[in-house]
This record gives structure tokens, C-alpha cells and sequence, in this order.
């Protein structure tokens, strides 16, 4: 009995939901090398459905419910800002720089780069920039970074080179906050990146599109309000039926 | 209920202090070697409905996770210590640092204080200092009788005296900071060394990589008011959004509370 019901309620979830994921993209839209969640949906419960006069000719699938399937991360490029702020970097192409947290690497798109008092690379929260042999980066005064990662000191000699990694699978990385990432079975490890660019004085911006974020917004709206339709109408066909068609005269 | 609710207001709170860093910046687009803050973000942690990998009952694994972000958060604020543009004055006691570096002044309690303001004055006593009064620090007292004051690239000073000589009267020294953005602004164009900025680093102006002195001009703010005009619309524009999702999310909410009649 009323099957409907809980299927518009489903739906009115999913849509709930897809509301949250777009927030979260809206709030990063100024968000340095955030990427863009995409939620996915899918059927569930279908039945077969058979033909109503013998009950054993299936005509075809039903679904009764509609749930979020998953969530995966859109790995495309966001737009570059050029900052003048040396210690800005930005990747063009796939790729991500590795921070280090304790034992823990991270991964990372946001190039917001700064010095700690010992001189080493770190990001905002103080995670050092590693280069290729997994050590971090000592930047001293008069140092430049070029376009293929090397670190040079004053004369043009090469000090180290900041390590840049690519996944397989980048949208099946998994999210960790504070625009870190880190690998899982489905991204498959980290593999030293070849076909990067670092840009030092720029940043990569977010990849928030807040057009299609609002478009998905105002769509997902209207789509919660017609299926509180459905919840109503099936509420009234009951309403009716206890009032009227049971009525014993 | 509506994580999305959550997650806009901070996405409201974070573009509301970035217009308060750059109201900031454009109200010292003409203060003497002011350095522009940057506001910069990031995500928050992630609520993880289902973790990747998780088997289900049919003898497969979720490929990937169901997972939703709880909004934004302020990083840093960030200083950028890029060299403002060199305004010619013809002051002779108006010094610029043409690089790296930070002219030492004496706060009253005895601590030491940096700064790039090179607008120093001469006090009743001869001392030079800021316009607040403050001393330079290797302090260098001018002679009363002294009608010229010469600073040469490399931070010595000298002064002609009316009878045509030259007095030598000290080298102003520079000091350097590892991580000067973690110096701390204390207003007054001052700021003090902070454990993240490092000790500081004495050195000779024109030498080992800190800035020539150029008497007679002044250091700018490093304000670009195009770039902070920009940002100004872009944290506007970001706020209206997230404000938006808050109206969604109201609105969703109030069609459930019309379902039951």
C-alpha cells in the first residue's frame, strides 16, 4: 500500500541531498584548488512487471525508488589567477603536489604555497611541500621554481624537484577537507606526473561553475516541489477512497 | 536537518571576511609601504555516508563512497610582500628599500619593531625618526650644524656641514625575516617578529641580497585597486549565491511543512 508515497519521498531525499553536495560546491566557489562534487543517482528495488490479464508476461521493469548512488569528485582544471606571490604555484595539466602531515601525504591542487621559520614549503595549515625523493623543500632567499618543478638557487643550479604525482582513476579520489586528497583501490596509488606545467605566481582557482551549480540548484527545486505534488495527489486518492468509495449504504 | 543551510552560512561568513580584507587593503591604497592581505580558503571535512569499498550484500564492493562537504573555511590570511611602486619625493629623508628587507625602529617599551615605511623625520634632539616619533635603530643623530644629508645605496649615512665637510654618521642596517608573512602587523606601519616569521637576519643594504636605499623616494602601498575592485564584486557575487542556497533550502523545507494539511 501506498507505494507512491514513499517513492516521491525518496525522490524529494535525493533531492535533499543533491541540495547539500551543491551548497558544499557554492561555499567553495572562491576555494583555491577545490574540485566539484557530482552526485549520482539510481534506481532501486526495480520489479518486473507483468501483464494484467494473465500475470506471467513481463512487460518491463518498475523501479520503486530512486537513492544517491555515489559522489565523485570532477578532477577538470579551474581557471588561473595570477598573484605576483612567487610561492603561488599552480599545476596546468593532471597532476598533484604531495604534502606531507606527520607519517601521512596528502595530495593537493590548492598552490597557495608559504615559508614556515625553518624555511620549508607548507601549505595554510603548515603540511611541507615534498619533492621527488619524498623530502621536504627548503626554499632560501634568491630561489626560483621553473616550469618543470625544479628548484634553483641563485646561480641557476638545481637544489630539488617539487614532486608532482597523477591517479589513474582522479575522480575516485577521496576527499579529506582542508582540499586534501588522498588515493583509494579505485583512484590506484600515486604515479610521478609527465605531462604538468607549475606556473609560480599563479593559483588554481576553483572549479565551481556557479552558473550550472545555480541551474542544478533552481532545477532540483522545482523537482522537490512537483514531487510533493505526487505525495499530495496520492494522499488525496486515499482520502477519497476512505471517505467515498468505502461508504456502506 | 539540511547540511546545505550549514554549509552556505559559512560560505557567507568566509566571502564576508574576504570583503573585510579587501575594504582593508582598499582603504591603504595610498599608505606608505603597506602590503595587501589575501583571504584564501578551503573545504571543510567531509561527511562520509558510505566509504568506498564497502561490500554489499550481492558479493561486490561500492566502488565510491557517498559523501557530502560541510561548507568552507578561512585558511589564511596571507600577507604578500611584492614591492609597491617607488614614488619620488626628493625628501632627502625619505628612504626606500629597493628589495628585500626592514628598516629596525624602537617601540616605547623597549622592543624592536620592522617596517618599510621609510618616512623618517629629524626630532628636536637630531635623532632620526618615524613620523610617530619612534627611532631608527642603529639610532644616527644629525648634527645641528649640518646643512645636507646624504644616505648612499648601500644604508651610510653622511652629512655636509657648513663649512663643507663631510661627517660620517652611521650605517642604517637592515634586518630580513625567513617567512615575513608571519611577521604580525601592529599598525602604524609596524610589525614585530612572531614564531612563525623567524628571527630576524642583519645584513648591509645593496648586500647579500637585501635592497639598495634610494634617498628620496617613498614606497607605495602594493594595492592593485583593479584587482581588489575585482575581488570586491567576486566576494559579493559568492555571497548572493550561497545566500540563494539558504533561500532554497527554506523553501524545500516549507514545501515539507505543507505536505501534511
Amino acid at each position: 500500500m501506498v507505494r507512491a508515497i514513499y517513492t516521491a519521498a525518496m525522490g524529494m531525499l535525493s533531492d535533499a541531498f543533491k541540495l547539500d553536495s551543491t551548497a558544499n560546491n557554492l561555499a567553495n566557489v572562491d576555494t583555491a584548488g577545490y574540485k566539484k562534487d557530482i552526485p549520482t543517482f539510481s534506481a532501486y528495488q526495480e520489479r518486473s512487471v507483468y501483464l494484467s490479464s494473465d500475470r506471467k508476461t513481463p512487460i518491463g521493469t518498475l523501479p520503486y525508488s530512486c537513492v544517491v548512488d555515489r559522489v565523485y569528485i570532477d578532477p577538470s582544471e579551474g581557471a588561473l589567477l595570477y598573484t605576483a606571490n612567487p610561492l603561488d604555484l599552480a599545476i596546468v595539466g593532471s597532476g598533484y603536489f604531495a604534502v606531507q602531515r606527520q607519517n601521512e601525504v596528502f595530495y593537493t591542487r590548492a598552490g597557495n604555497f608559504k615559508l614556515d621559520p625553518e624555511g620549508y614549503i607548507v601549505n595554510a595549515d603548515g603540511l611541507r611541500l615534498l619533492d621527488v625523493n619524498a623530502q621536504p623543500i627548503v626554499f632560501q632567499h634568491g630561489y626560483s621554481i621553473d616550469e618543470e618543478g625544479f628548484v634553483r638557487d641563485g646561480a641557476g643550479n638545481t637544489v630539488t624537484r617539487i614532486a608532482v604525482y597523477s591517479f589513474e582513476s582522479e575522480r575516485d579520489l577521496r576527499k579529506y577537507g582542508y582540499t586534501l586528497f588522498s588515493p583509494t583501490e579505485e583512484s590506484g596509488p600515486p604515479v610521478a606526473a609527465n605531462n604538468f606545467r607549475i606556473l609560480s605566481g599563479h593559483v588554481e582557482l576553483s572549479n565551481v561553475n556557479a552558473v550550472t551549480e545555480m541551474v542544478k540548484m533552481i532545477e532540483l527545486q522545482r523537482h522537490f516541489e512537483i514531487t510533493q505534488k505526487v505525495v499530495l495527489a496520492e494522499d488525496e486518492m486515499f482520502a477519497k477512497l476512505f471517505s467515498q468509495v468505502a461508504t456502506l449504504r | 536537518m539540511m547540511i546545505s543551510l550549514y554549509s552556505a552560512a559559512t560560505g557567507m561568513w568566509a566571502q564576508q571576511y574576504k570583503l573585510d580584507t579587501v575594504s582593508n587593503n582598499l582603504a591603504n591604497v595610498d599608505t606608505t609601504s603597506y602590503k595587501k592581505l589575501r583571504a584564501e580558503f578551503q573545504d571543510l571535512v567531509y561527511q562520509y555516508y558510505k566509504n568506498a569499498g564497502t561490500p554489499t550484500a550481492q558479493n561486490s564492493i561500492i566502488p565510491t563512497g557517498i559523501y557530502v562537504g560541510h561548507g568552507v573555511r578561512l585558511s589564511a590570511t596571507t600577507r604578500i610582500f611584492t614591492i609597491g611602486n617607488m614614488e619620488h619625493t626628493g625628501n632627502a629623508l625619505d628612504l626606500a628599500i629597493a628589495g628585500d628587507g626592514f628598516f629596525q625602529i624602537q617601540l616605547q617599551d623597549g622592543r624592536i619593531a620592522y617596517t618599510r615605511d621609510g618616512s623618517f623625520k629629524i626630532d628636536s634632539e637630531g635623532r632620526i625618526v618615524t613620523a610617530n616619533g619612534l627611532t631608527l635603530v642603529p639610532n644616527i643623530v644629525v648634527p645641528n650644524d649640518a646643512v645636507a644629508i646624504n644616505v648612499s645605496p648601500d644604508g651610510i649615512v653622511s652629512a655636509e656641514m657648513q663649512d663643507g665637510t663631510v661627517q660620517n654618521l652611521g650605517t642604517i642596517v637592515l634586518v630580513r625575516f625567513v617567512n615575513p608573512a608571519g611577521l604580525k602587523a601592529i599598525g602604524d606601519n609596524l610589525y614585530v617578529q612572531t614564531v612563525a616569521s623567524g628571527e630576524p637576519i642583519e645584513g648591509t643594504p645593496n648586500q647579500d641580497g637585501f635592497g639598495a636605499i634610494q634617498q628620496g623616494y617613498l614606497e607605495k602601498s602594493n594595492v592593485d585597486v583593479v584587482k581588489e575592485m575585482v575581488d570586491m564584486i567576486i566576494a559579493q557575487r559568492a555571497y548572493e549565491l550561497n545566500a540563494r542556497t539558504i533561500q532554497t533550502a527554506d523553501d524545500m523545507l516549507r514545501t515539507v511543512s505543507t505536505l501534511k494539511r
